[in-house]
């Protein structure tokens, strides 16, 4: 009987020791976090110049956030004239987002502000962009949304 | 008594005779095992409670209601699935099966987005001791190993795999449950503290959802590897 118990005992530690081994248990925390948007929508572009026979056209193009807007002023006959373009954007994101504005170099072309208030989803912010000629000129505005709080 | 009559009363005595020595010769001894083992078994406690945060303050900046994160206790789907490469492949997964699990959902985040849950709790409800461990997974189930800073009160993460880490989990909040043990009826509270940290935006994609898991392993205490 002495072998057959060590035998038993033996086996009995190696079931003991195997269960211990597959005994845990998980707990899962599943996290996901979704994304807002910053986005912007150039809704209109006017104008108002000194002289009413100024023309004056502008080219907007959009990269990801960011409008790049050529404007050009060309009054009659190589004279000298004064416009303000007023720009108006849309926050078409889902954050609140601020507007920073650059505008080419040179005293003819400033754009105001540089950088707007708070714009809401949904709601609207314009800069103004105040271009002095004489003769043709060309002003380039780069106008880029951010997220509010940065 | 005739002579016939002796012999069979000699055989009957000797069968009697054979029979209770055989009797004695084969007589057994029995010992009866017996094994009843315990259970490891944790599960979540309390309510959990989703509050958004930037820096120390509670709310978000300004006192804008622009994301929104809540906290629940629910069946995960893809629990199990996610957990099992993490465990022996002989484990037995029928002990988690009822468990509820933590989900935490955030939405319309932006770089700088922060949220803490608190009041959750891991018991162990098993009969034998346990320690924790914590392991946090993509959404593929690989383990993700944080980039850690400042002590590791700011742990980067990497959830989508593509290099370039987008989330901060506080080092400080559930990775303190590891090594944590637990007797039976015990219990510990943690927290998930995450960001959007706004030092990483160039990782942070718009319209696009982060998942990754946080897996907390119940091991018997003397078994923790």
């Amino acid at each position: 009987m002495k072998p057959l118990t060590t035998i038993a005992i033996a086996m009995l530690i190696t079931a003991i020791a195997t269960t211990a081994a597959l005994m845990a248990d998980t707990l899962t925390t599943k996290i996901t976090a979704k994304t807002g948007t910053i986005d912007l929508n150039l809704q209109t572009a006017t104008w108002t110049c000194g002289n009413k026979k100024t023309t004056v056209t502008y080219t907007p193009t959009k990269t990801g956030n960011t409008y790049t807007i050529q404007i050009n002023v060309n009054p009659p006959g190589q004279s000298s004239d004064s416009c303000t373009v007023y720009l108006t954007y849309k926050n078409t994101g889902t954050i609140p987002i601020k507007i920073y504005t650059t505008s080419s170099s040179g005293n003819t072309c400033t754009a105001t502000p540089t950088t707007t208030g708070q714009i809401h989803p949904g709601y609207t912010g314009t800069v103004n962009v105040t271009i002095s000629c004489t003769g043709t000129c060309t002003c380039t505005v780069t106008s880029t949304a951010k997220s509010w709080n940065q | 008594m005739k002579k016939y009559q002796m012999y069979i009363f000699a055989v009957a005595v000797l069968l009697v005779a054979v029979a209770t020595a055989f009797a004695l010769w084969a007589d057994a001894l029995k010992i009866r095992l017996e094994v009843n083992t315990g259970n490891v078994d944790i599960e979540f406690t309390g309510v959990p409670r989703a509050t958004e945060m930037h820096g120390t303050q509670q709310g978000e900046y300004e006192g804008k209601d622009v994301g929104s994160c809540t906290a629940e206790f629910t069946e995960v789907q893809d629990e199990e699935a996610a957990a099992a490469g993490l465990l022996p492949p002989s484990w037995n997964p029928s002990s988690a099966n009822a468990d509820k699990e933590l989900k935490i959902v955030i939405t319309n985040a932006y770089p700088g987005y922060q949220c803490k849950i608190s009041d959750v709790n891991v018991k162990n409800v098993g009969t034998i001791p346990v320690k924790l461990l914590v392991k946090i997974l993509d959404k593929n189930h690989n383990v993700i190993r944080p980039e850690q800073y400042n002590g590791g009160f700011v742990s980067y993460i990497d959830t989508d795999g593509d290099g370039c880490t987008e989330l901060d989990v506080d080092y400080s909040s559930f990775f303190t449950l590891n090594g944590t043990q637990l007797h039976p009826g015990e219990s510990q509270s943690f927290t998930v503290n995450l960001r959007l940290p706004t030092e990483r935006q160039q990782c942070i994609a718009e319209q696009t959802t982060y998942t990754f898991y946080v897996v907390i392993i119940g091991y018997q205490w003397n078994e923790f590897p």
